[in-house]
């Protein structure tokens, strides 16, 4: 049910994303719910969220793709070096809104 | 306060979605997938319209309660600005006559912008520094990179990427835009966008006149055809010392605002 719930979710936020925030909020959910919900956390989602962006962006899905896991594995790295508490976790969705920008705009924006 | 120590099986995902990764982006960019996205893009389209136009409403909505009371005094400035226009009108369209008899009598070309075709605005395609408008026509429509977006004769950007059903149009803020341009009282410069700055006016000599509330039009140099309209002069930067002053510039439409941009070959 929460995966349902998630899922619904990140949809609605990337459609919202190409008219009102930017394109990196997604990539932020993602992360919370991997740093929050683990047992219930898939890499799918990351593939998922970067097909839907890159359609609804109009990019190239698979640069999106390469550009959030990138990021994601960043961040996976440093949930891993730092303490298990809510200031890291609150950090590295912070953070992750950061990673995944740069991330996308070096990998989509340099091969425009 | 401990810290786990890495586990390599955690990260086995990794190289299968950069695997897949890559294998999209090389599909996608020699077209093998273009049938498939031009079906997803079908289902999606519908979507990020309606989208598109809730969020454009209650934009729209909000805004009116916010400003309702400046609205009216702005109602009745516009009201007076109309009537003035319209006599200015007047008087332009006797000139534009007299124009266009002088100058087939001189053998000189009026260059027209041929409108193609009419697209739908769908969203924000922009990231990082990136300033792109989403619009709901593409490969499949005839939509061609470099065509130009124009609402009437005002230039919103150029078509940058083209997908089977969508295109990204480039905007006039997105840091890479470049156009020369002369201003009303025929001062020379660049239009530039810059990040965080929106759309700037460059590399005006310092002899020239930059006023605030002059248009701002296509100089007709660098592929762009004349005495389209960019602009608006908003705030002037001249420093004495400086080779070049510069000007802020005002959009004159909101590209997220519009519901329909017109597409012309450039």
């Amino acid at each position: 049910m929460l995966k349902v719930a998630i899922f619904i979710i990140l949809l609605f936020l990337i459609m919202l994303q190409t008219v009102v925030f930017p394109l990196n909020l997604a990539f932020a959910l993602l992360v919370a719910f991997f740093l929050y919900g683990k047992g219930d956390f898939s890499y799918w989602y990351i593939a998922i969220a970067a097909i839907l962006l890159g359609l609804f962006a109009n990019l190239n899905i698979g640069l999106v793709l390469i550009a959030l896991s990138l990021a994601f594995l960043i961040i996976h790295l440093f949930s891993k070096a730092l303490p298990e508490n809510n200031l890291s976790k609150i950090s590295l969705v912070l953070v992750s809104l950061v990673v995944s920008e740069v991330s996308l705009t070096l990998l989509v924006g340099l091969t425009k | 306060m401990r810290s786990r120590r890495p586990n390599l099986f955690e990260f086995r995902f990794y190289p299968l979605l950069l695997l897949a990764g890559g294998l999209l982006f090389l599909f996608i960019s020699i077209g093998f997938l273009n049938p498939i996205l031009s079906f997803t893009q079908g289902v999606t389209l519908p979507l990020q319209i309606s989208f598109h136009n809730l969020t454009s409403g209650v934009g729209s909505v909000l805004n009116t309660a916010t400003h309702i009371g400046s609205l009216r005094n702005k109602n009745s400035d516009l009201q007076v600005e109309n009537a003035a226009l319209k006599a200015e009108n007047a008087a332009l369209k006797k000139l534009k006559a007299e124009n266009q008899s002088l100058r087939a009598q001189i053998g000189s070309k009026v260059v027209d912008l041929k409108i193609n075709q009419a697209a739908h605005v769908i969203g924000l395609g922009g990231f990082g520094t990136k300033s792109v408008l989403l619009i709901d026509a593409g490969k499949n429509d005839g939509v061609s990179k470099g065509e130009l977006a124009v609402v009437k004769s005002i230039l919103l950007g150029k078509v940058v990427d083209v997908s089977p059903k969508v295109s990204s149009v480039q905007l006039l803020s997105d840091p890479s835009t470049k156009i020369p341009v002369r201003t009303e009282s025929g001062a020379e410069g660049i239009l530039e966008g810059r990040f965080g700055q929106g759309v700037v006016l460059t590399n005006v000599v310092q002899s020239a006149k930059l006023v605030q509330g002059e248009l701002i039009f296509t100089s007709g140099k660098d592929n762009y055809p004349a005495n389209l309209a960019v602009g608006k002069i908003d705030k002037v930067n001249k420093v004495e010392k400086e080779f070049f002053q510069s000007a802020s510039v005002e959009n004159l439409v909101n590209p997220n605002d519009l519901a329909l941009v017109y597409l012309a070959k450039n």
